[in-house]
């Protein structure tokens, strides 16, 4: 059995004859080497994020195939340069993004604003239960309030889950009284985030 | 490392269902235009479903010959493949095409402008 390098080099020699079947080649062979690479070179980096570095390096060089200089590397060192690059990439964001949740305080707004892409309801989710570990108690009180807090930092929008969370649902005066509590979780959230 | 070839495979599969170069950017026009799924359709495994997902789309002028090597590939009946292949691609260019209001505003602001043009 060839070594990985020369399969992957047989295999871009395929994509660019034209192959329709060599995409998934190159997905199965490198997908978990490149993953690999990542986790071994970029220190801190998760196996979520380097298998997703991975994906995005394999991906990117299909879509231009043209950026790969088989004459400078082998498409083996191309794709864990790309994938590594961008595991450090996603790293420092990560932890750039947790050294402002801790150190300089946090918005309410900025977790309820875009709760549509999938891509941000994960970070939202990640910043959601951040906050909650670190000032939930703070922020709500009581249970009640706790369920609405979650709900708050998960972007909901809708007045019903609220009057549920509150054990209001159906209740005439339901919308008031959730924004009644809404508003009293957000004002002790400005009060910690001017704190920090 | 944990990530088995099939587990990568499915992750991958959904990934390209984002890029156009890709079978797979044509499941979703296909799922939402006849409500059920391709493995279905295709009696096919969901492993060779998410196969078919990382192949890159057939070329009009080579269809025969690309469809081979696909269904090859990944497990599937040649026949089959094919005509769940022209579907997609056919509800994908429909579901790009503009609205048919807008088509008609076309047609109508064309219609007017010749009236015009006889008036004058």
């Amino acid at each position: 059995m060839a070594a990985l390098g020369e399969r992957l080099n047989e295999i871009h020699a395929r994509i660019l004859a034209g192959s329709r079947t060599a995409s998934l080649d190159l997905f199965a062979e490198a997908a978990a080497p490149v993953t690999g690479h990542v986790m071994q070179k970029v220190p801190g980096v998760t196996e979520d994020e380097a298998h997703d570095c991975a994906l995005n390096a394999i991906m990117g060089h299909l879509e231009n195939t043209q950026i790969f200089d088989q004459t400078k590397s082998s498409l083996w060192t191309y794709l864990c340069m790309v994938a590594a690059a961008d595991g450090r990439d996603a790293v420092d964001n990560r932890r750039n993004r947790d050294r402002l949740m801790e150190k300089d305080g946090f918005n309410i707004e900025l977790w309820g604003s875009h709760p549509n892409k999938q891509q941000e309801d994960i970070e939202n989710r990640r910043d959601a239960e951040k906050i909650m570990r670190l000032h939930g108690d703070t922020i709500a009180t009581t249970d009640a309030e706790r369920r609405v807090l979650a709900l708050m930092l998960e972007g909901e929008r809708e007045v019903a889950p609220y009057a549920t969370a509150l054990g209001l649902e159906g209740a005439a005066n339901a919308a008031a009284e959730v924004k009644k509590v809404k508003d009293r979780i957000s004002l002790r959230m400005k009060k910690v985030g001017d704190e920090l | 490392m944990s990530f088995e070839p099939k587990t990568s495979l499915s992750r991958a599969a959904e990934r390209v269902r984002r890029s156009p170069l890709f079978v797979g950017s044509l499941f979703d026009a296909w799922e939402g235009a006849f409500g059920t799924g391709i493995a279905g359709a295709l009696e096919a495994s969901p492993e060779s479903v998410d196969a078919l997902a990382l192949c890159i789309r057939p070329r009009d002028d080579r269809w025969a010959e690309d469809i081979a090597e696909i269904a090859g590939a990944c497990s599937l009946d040649e026949v089959r493949l094919a005509a769940f292949l022209r579907q997609a691609l056919a509800v994908a260019l429909l579901r790009t095409a503009a609205p048919v209001d807008e088509a008609l505003d076309g047609r109508l602001l064309a219609a007017r402008d010749r009236d015009e043009d006889d008036k004058q």
